[in-house]
């Protein structure tokens, strides 16, 4: 709790600071209003300065899925991840950075990520049969969200983290499933039709929980 | 105030002020009533002019997205359809619209009011066709500028819209004719939510 305190206490106080990485507490009569420095968090400009810059993280939400991906931080204000992702329906690819304010046990972080699932199978997850099915089964999107979350952890080894935003998502439905439903659906038989591929778009809430461990 | 504090809030501001949404878009959506004439037969033009109305009673069928309104989970699509053009296809050998300089498609409202009229009252021009202006390359197909209606606007809470085909001119055609009536409309959905 102590730690909590510690750690919010600059991140309301240092509204007027300027940017950049926090200074290291300098004597003991400051630390209740310094950030806490966590050890191996060197001052250093440069990218790869000392400290852990590799690691792998696992999170799960909405509407990136389930991710596994590897995290790079050139910067100590910088990560950047790329990794595979899961939803259940399918499998897909994930991307993104994120930018931190500061190396403090609790860090606020603003993301943007971008995603695409290759193909998503929901025909699976309800009692549709024949063309509505044929269109469920084949449903790719993609996603791009921008989220603010909170990171609570060891910079250099192990963070936990929530975010929420928004997400920008797009679908593509097939011409020939859509036709196919629409044909099931008609009454006259002497009615035929044709669609082009159907575009979903959406901006939708976006969410994510996790965690990311630095190895090296 | 921190850039990186401005930025996280005015992100926060934004989630909170925007309005979320759905949106379904496709550009095109053709529907084609085969052999618009039963039997094959529709009237010739004669030789001297005048007008033809044929009655096409065209059905959408049930599927979700070709109504006014479609519940995808939690929200709920208000669709449009809107009609960029029609086209008439003759597909009896031999003949062609040469002969035909003004046609028009119109839905009249149901229930049909009675007599051959070609708008009566309470009728709306989708398309229509103006060979002085505008006049079709192949003779045997005649393209129609639709007017962008909304064709879901149109069904009255069913499935159903009645068309009619109104022309003018003379022969070709001068014998009994068929055609195949296509619409090519663009259909659209949104949704905001919360």
């Amino acid at each position: 709790m102590r730690l909590l305190v510690l750690a919010l206490v600059p991140m309301l106080a240092g509204a007027a600071e300027p940017a950049g990485p926090p200074p290291a507490p300098p004597a003991a009569t400051t630390a209740a209003a310094a950030p806490e420095k966590e050890p191996g968090a060197e001052e250093h400009s440069g990218p790869f300065s000392p400290g852990t810059h590799f690691g792998l993280g696992l999170d799960v939400g909405a509407p990136g899925g389930i991710g596994l991906t590897v995290l790079v931080r050139p910067w100590w204000w910088l990560r950047a991840n790329v990794g595979v992702a899961y939803n259940l329906g399918g499998w897909g690819i994930r991307g993104g950075i994120t930018l931190l304010p500061g190396q403090w046990v609790v860090t606020p972080t603003l993301s943007i990520d971008a995603g695409y699932y290759f193909t998503d199978d929901w025909a699976q997850f309800t009692s549709t049969s024949g063309a509505e099915a044929n269109l469920l089964r084949d449903l790719p999107y993609t996603f791009l969200s921008g989220q603010i979350g909170l990171e609570i952890g060891s910079p250099q080894r192990f963070i936990f983290y929530l975010r929420g935003g928004l997400s920008y998502a797009w679908v593509t439905a097939n011409g020939a499933d859509l036709t196919g439903v629409v044909q099931e659906n008609l009454n006259d038989p002497a009615i035929r039709v044709a669609l082009a591929n159907g575009n979903v778009t959406g901006l939708v809430p976006a969410f994510s929980l996790g965690f990311l461990v630095y190895i090296f | 105030m921190r850039p990186e504090t401005k930025a996280a809030l005015l992100l926060a501001s934004a989630a909170l002020a925007a309005g979320c949404y759905v949106k379904v878009e496709d550009q095109s959506v053709a529907v084609t009533k085969a052999s618009i004439c039963p039997g094959g037969a529709c009237p010739p033009l004669t030789s001297t002019g005048g007008a033809l109305v044929i009655q096409v009673d065209l059905d959408l069928g049930g599927a979700d997205f070709l109504q006014p309104s479609t519940d995808v989970g939690p929200v709920t699509l208000n669709n449009s359809l809107n009609l960029n053009q029609a086209s008439l296809a003759m597909v009896t050998a031999g003949t062609s619209f040469a002969g035909i300089t003004l046609l028009e498609l119109v839905q009249v409202p149901t229930p049909t009011p009675p007599g051959t009229e070609c708008a009566p009252a309470g009728s709306r021009v989708l398309a229509s066709y103006d060979k002085a202006t505008n006049p079709a390359a192949d003779p045997r197909v005649l393209t129609m500028a639709g007017s962008g209606t909304n064709l879901l606007d149109l069904t009255a809470g069913t499935s159903l819209i009645v068309l009619r085909l109104c022309a003018q001119g003379g022969a070709p055609p001068s014998t009994s004719w068929n055609a195949d009536l296509t619409l090519d409309m663009a259909l659209s959905g949104k949704a905001t939510y919360p």
